[in-house]
């Protein structure tokens, strides 16, 4: 018994030669040999080799451009998503523990989720302007419906053993929720958080294409307008990063707070 | 004088109503039943599935109201789950972002004990079920019988007057299952507790048990037997006995008596 325990237990191995990670490294150095091969033959016009973009990472980080440009981006990223965290949980447990609340605004929880808010944008600007205020909103209203049909379900969903278990050993109301039903949905709500900080990226950038102006958004803008692209990859690739590190920050989050469960076996970025 | 029985049953009728495509469901899982157990009884009930003895399980427990009749424990009338009646159930139900001592410790917890003390209390229980290695472990950690010691670790450090026990071992296999039975007549001959259990295995019925209440389809009482076997009891040695097998027959013929569905039951 205790020896399958520590089974279970003992980290997975990975070594540098093992064959998954092998097959993995390979697949990116294919990749950027054959981008960089058609960036030679095409041109930075068209599109920018993985050297191009190297150098011009240089250039952009020397000129401040990309720093600002990033605090900008990261700024309304942490308003929006922190406020969406907290009103998408609140939200969610509400709904769950509340079937009345559930049934008022399950109607408008879809509809907002299925709304595409980049339509939105244009109006957005129009109330709020091109500062930090619409880029904030925009990460807002992209991430919340998420983090609320999250949260919302694990609630919804916790196991009736679980409630049957909680009230036989003498749980009231307030303590069925704190000690059954809250920790049951972490998971759920992890998940949401971290679909919603995706969305919430997304968000950020496509407000940003739209004022053109200011953040990371606003470089893709600028730059594809002088056909540089060049610093555009620069960008894109940064955002991607950013992306991975946001979800792995929350994944780290997840192990912290909600340690019970069976650690996934990542990949390479995992 | 004569002392109270610890559970009375009173005339105890459930009735479920459940709608479905605008027609309204009646379903009579229980239909006037009557018992009692005398204090530090092993009582079994045994009944093809859907008789309705989880149901009645549930009621002793609080955990629904009867639509008829009472229950009364200890003299006092049930109105709800209490510190008196601690249950094990089937699906085992650790909750699984608590560590076995977590675990045990839920009752005490939600009954305000505080930490210090709850903790020993149940660091005690916990050790006493040879869990010591396993008290910092989450739950899908441990094997299934595993799981179980640890569900009625969590219902006997409440330190309860009643047992309810919904085929706590139904779940377990075959090997996993002889042990923890031998297990639970040890702890119910130290602990001296009143035990009601729900099973379909009329074998493990006749190891555990003082008396069995056999239930029927309709949710009544059909038989009541006492068990006039000595203890201790060892099912390797029970096999053997002619009483044992002249009980268990005359319990599967009766509950094979007018009821088609006990096939269904043996594979439940």
């Amino acid at each position: 018994m205790s020896q399958r325990v520590m089974a279970e237990s003992r980290p997975l191995k990975r070594s540098f030669f093992s064959r998954e990670l092998f097959t993995q490294w390979a697949i990116l150095a294919v990749l950027l040999v054959v981008w960089e091969l058609i960036g030679r033959k095409v041109g930075t016009f068209f599109m920018a080799g993985p050297s191009a973009v190297f150098k011009a990472a240089g250039e952009l980080i020397a000129s401040g451009e990309l720093q600002s440009a990033l605090g900008d981006s990261l700024l309304g990223l942490a308003i929006g998503l922190t406020a969406a965290a907290i009103a998408g949980i609140t939200i969610g447990y509400l709904m769950g523990w509340f079937p009345s609340v559930a049934r008022i605004l399950n109607p408008y929880v879809s509809a907002f989720y299925v709304l595409p808010i980049q339509a939105m944008i244009p109006v957005i600007i129009i109330w709020l302007g091109i500062g930090n205020a619409p880029r904030i909103l925009c990460v807002f209203l992209f991430s919340l419906f998420e983090i609320i049909i999250n949260t919302y379900t694990g609630v919804k969903n916790v196991e009736p053993t679980y409630v049957e278990v909680g009230r036989s050993f003498g749980a009231n109301q307030t303590q069925l929720f704190s000690k059954v039903v809250a920790p049951h949905a972490l998971p759920f709500i992890f998940a949401g958080l971290r679909i919603g900080c995706s969305r919430a990226v997304k968000g950020m950038v496509v407000a940003e294409l739209m004022f053109a102006v200011t953040g990371l958004g606003g470089l893709i803008a600028t730059y594809s307008a002088y056909y540089r692209t060049d610093c555009v990859f620069v960008v894109v690739l940064l955002l991607t990063l950013l992306g991975v590190v946001l979800n792995n920050a929350v994944l780290s989050l997840e192990k912290r707070v909600a340690p019970w469960q069976r650690s996934p076996q990542g990949g390479m970025i995992g | 004088m004569t002392i109270t029985p610890s559970i009375q049953v009173k005339r105890l009728s459930k009735i479920y109503e459940r709608v479905n495509k605008k027609r309204v469901l009646v379903t009579r899982a229980l239909d006037d039943v009557s018992f009692t157990v005398d204090r530090n009884n092993f009582v079994s009930i045994i009944g093809p599935s859907g008789c309705g003895k989880t149901t009645l399980l549930r009621v002793v427990a609080g955990l629904v109201s009867a639509t008829e009749g009472e229950v009364l424990i200890e003299g006092k009338q049930v109105n709800g789950p209490g510190p008196d009646r601690a249950m094990v159930f089937q699906m085992i139900g650790l909750l699984p972002w608590r560590t076995v001592t977590e675990n045990v410790e839920l009752g005490l917890e939600l009954h305000g004990v505080g930490r210090a003390q709850r903790r020993e209390k149940a660091e005690a229980q916990i050790g006493g079920m040879g869990l010591a290695k396993f008290a910092s472990h989450y739950p899908w950690e441990l094997s299934g019988g595993m799981q179980q010691r640890v569900g009625i670790a969590r219902a006997l450090v409440m330190d309860p007057t009643t047992l309810l026990m919904d085929e706590p071992f139904g779940a377990l296999d075959a090997l996993t299952r002889t042990k923890l039975q031998d297990e639970l007549v040890l702890i119910w001959e130290r602990d001296r507790k009143t035990v009601l259990f729900v099973t379909h295995s009329v074998d493990e019925a006749l190891l555990l048990s003082d008396r069995i209440i056999m239930m029927n389809r309709e949710g009544r009482i059909k038989r009541e037997i006492e068990v006039p076997l000595p203890r201790p009891r060892v099912m390797t040695e029970l096999m053997f006995d002619r009483r044992f097998a002249e009980l268990k027959r005359s319990l599967l013929e009766d509950l094979r008596d007018g009821d088609e569905g006990v096939v269904e039951c043996r594979n439940e």
